[in-house]
């Protein structure tokens, strides 16, 4: 009896699946860069300016040239790539999500990834090639399909913009923080790992105002702040959830008592393209939400 | 006086209307009468609750929006909001049994475990985004719940045509979710300086989302795959319980940004 006509049931088919030899190739060439990307750890600065900038454009070429080579990479589009690549990250985020912050895990021989996910080359690599295809979808369906695409474009190239943005900018970014008393202006700040960084301009307390509630718990808590530039002094107010912006810096309070605060400054040059993002992302929800449903096939 | 000790009162009265409702609903072959009177009694019961909520906010001198207690009523309120929409809609007499059902048992929990322990809105809730974030996030909430129930129904009948409901209310659910989301970001970069943090709640806000994302993108490209998309959805829901409060059971919320929720 010829072969083809030998009924095959499903269970067959996942033994011939896992046994085929292509899958146990691609399945050790996966485990083997997962377990050999989990060991890298990477400097999110060593990707700054202009690097990052040079990086977004060979993703955005790469995508261009992925999207429009259809015939040859279609993998790249096609909605059992989306459906891996979803449930790739998935894991991963379960994963980093289950050993967040456990720390017990530094300096052992156990990957960086599972202590310290976002600096791993595993998750950077993840990263990259979830943008990849997210560009390569957006190209070919800006260049092939061209209906129905508003939303769609909207939805999808808020979203490249926002991961793109996020992740190129998080290398020109730096989060410090300092004390500001009521004595002396400063002009440095520190990062998480304890690195000085100079500010263009100096900080200094003049007072904190605190409001509470009959039952004695804090109401609100406002620091004044002495903002120092050149000659030029400012008085303004931080406060949990009203940041003051100045040249670039974001100055949070973190934390005020006696006649000292604890200030947060945040350097993000990308906040903008990645807000833009954010926003175009909103519209095609929104517009998505009144649309409605609707199959394509 | 509203207050959370005369909350019985009102949970009385909602469970005897939507009880009522549902049992009228169950009627076949029913009379524009009977159908009429399903919706006054459902409609009924949500304006009772709404008049708890409405006479708490003025009792707090905030919103509601605190506690899980407080986002409970929310949740009840929106989810037989949720099934009354999809009764009128799609006709399925089932649906506000099991509205009713998970709008008791949540309402009872507020009875037996009250979390009225604070009051006060602290200082890192009071933005003009708390009140959107939150209320988006609960009615995605609800919808994603209702999906959920008519999955299970779906599957335990296997009866495929449920998928077509399920289709409209994950969609509008998860376009809820994703404006909730990134309200959050916004607020986040306003409130701590980035718009993601990696932080527990967040990572499973983003589990819960992909996971929605995956189901929506199976049905797009992959439309006769109906028990894996019943199957799917069960899964999501389990995932936006982790998101909504499966995490403060977790150690890592201690260190979250999000530990006050």
């Amino acid at each position: 009896m010829n072969k083809y006509f030998l009924p095959i049931c499903k269970g067959e088919k996942v033994i011939k699946f896992i046994i085929n030899k292509k899958s146990i190739i691609t399945f050790g060439i996966g485990l083997f860069l997962v377990i050999t990307l989990s060991f890298i750890s990477i400097n999110p600065n060593a990707f700054a300016f202009p690097v990052n900038v040079f990086l977004l454009m060979l993703l955005v070429f790469f995508s261009v040239v992925t999207g429009q080579l259809v015939e040859r990479f279609s993998f790249f589009y096609s909605s059992k790539t989306a459906g891996l690549v979803s449930i790739y990250i998935l894991v991963l985020m379960i994963v980093h999500w289950l050993f967040y912050h456990q720390t017990i895990f530094s300096d052992t021989v156990f990957p960086s990834s599972l202590y310290n996910f976002s600096t791993s080359g595993l998750f950077v690599f993840s990263w990259m090639f979830f943008l990849l295809v997210l560009g390569a979808v957006i190209v070919h369906r800006i260049t092939t399909v061209k209906k129905n695409n508003s939303l769609f474009l909207f939805i999808h190239i808020g979203l490249w913009v926002v991961l793109s943005a996020g992740f190129f900018g998080k290398a020109d970014e730096y989060t410090m923080q300092t004390i500001v008393n009521n004595d002396y202006m400063i002009n440095q700040a520190y990062t998480s790992d304890n690195q000085e960084m100079n500010l263009p301009f100096s900080l200094g307390l003049h007072g904190i105002q605190k409001e509470y509630y009959a039952s004695g718990e804090i109401k609100t808590i406002v620091a004044d702040l002495i903002v120092k530039d050149k000659q030029k002094e400012t008085k303004v107010h931080v406060s949990v959830n009203s940041p003051y912006r100045y040249k670039g810096y974001d100055v949070y309070l973190m934390e005020a008592g006696g006649n000292t605060s604890k200030i947060q400054i945040v350097y993000d040059p990308w906040r903008y393209i990645v807000l833009l993002g954010i926003v175009i992302m909103l519209l095609g929800t929104i517009g998505n939400f009144f649309r409605g449903f609707k199959n394509q096939t | 006086m509203i207050a959370w000790n005369n909350f019985y009162v009102f949970v009385i009265v909602c469970s005897f209307c939507w009880g009522l409702a549902s049992i009228f609903a169950l009627v076949k072959n029913q009379s524009t009468l009977f159908f009429r009177l399903v919706i006054y009694l459902q409609l009924l019961g949500i304006i009772v609750l709404s008049t708890f909520i409405i006479g708490l906010t003025y009792r707090l001198l905030r919103p509601p929006l605190q506690t899980m207690g407080e986002i409970r009523l929310w949740y009840v309120l929106f989810l037989s909001l949720v099934g009354i929409i999809t009764y009128i809609r799609w006709h399925y007499r089932w649906i506000l049994i099991f509205s009713t059902i998970m709008s008791i048992v949540f309402m009872s929990l507020n009875i037996l475990k009250p979390e009225l322990h604070n009051q006060n809105l602290m200082p890192a809730l009071q933005s003009v985004w708390f009140i959107p974030h939150v209320i988006i996030y609960i009615f995605s909430y609800s919808l994603l719940g209702c999906s959920f129930i008519i999955a299970l129904v779906g599957l335990f009948k296997r009866n495929f045509k449920y998928l077509n409901a399920c289709d409209n209310i994950v969609n509008t659910g998860v376009s809820l979710f994703t404006i909730a989301m990134l309200i959050g970001a916004l607020w986040a970069k306003d409130a701590w300086g980035h718009y993601w943090t990696w932080d527990a709640k967040e990572i499973w806000a983003g589990i819960t989302w992909l996971m929605y994302l995956l189901y929506i993108h199976l049905r797009l490209h992959r439309y006769n795959r109906h028990t894996l998309s019943y199957i799917l959805l069960i899964f999501c829901f389990l995932a936006l319980q982790m998101c909504w409060y499966g995490v403060n059971f977790f150690p890592s919320l201690r260190e979250s940004l999000h530990a006050y929720v």
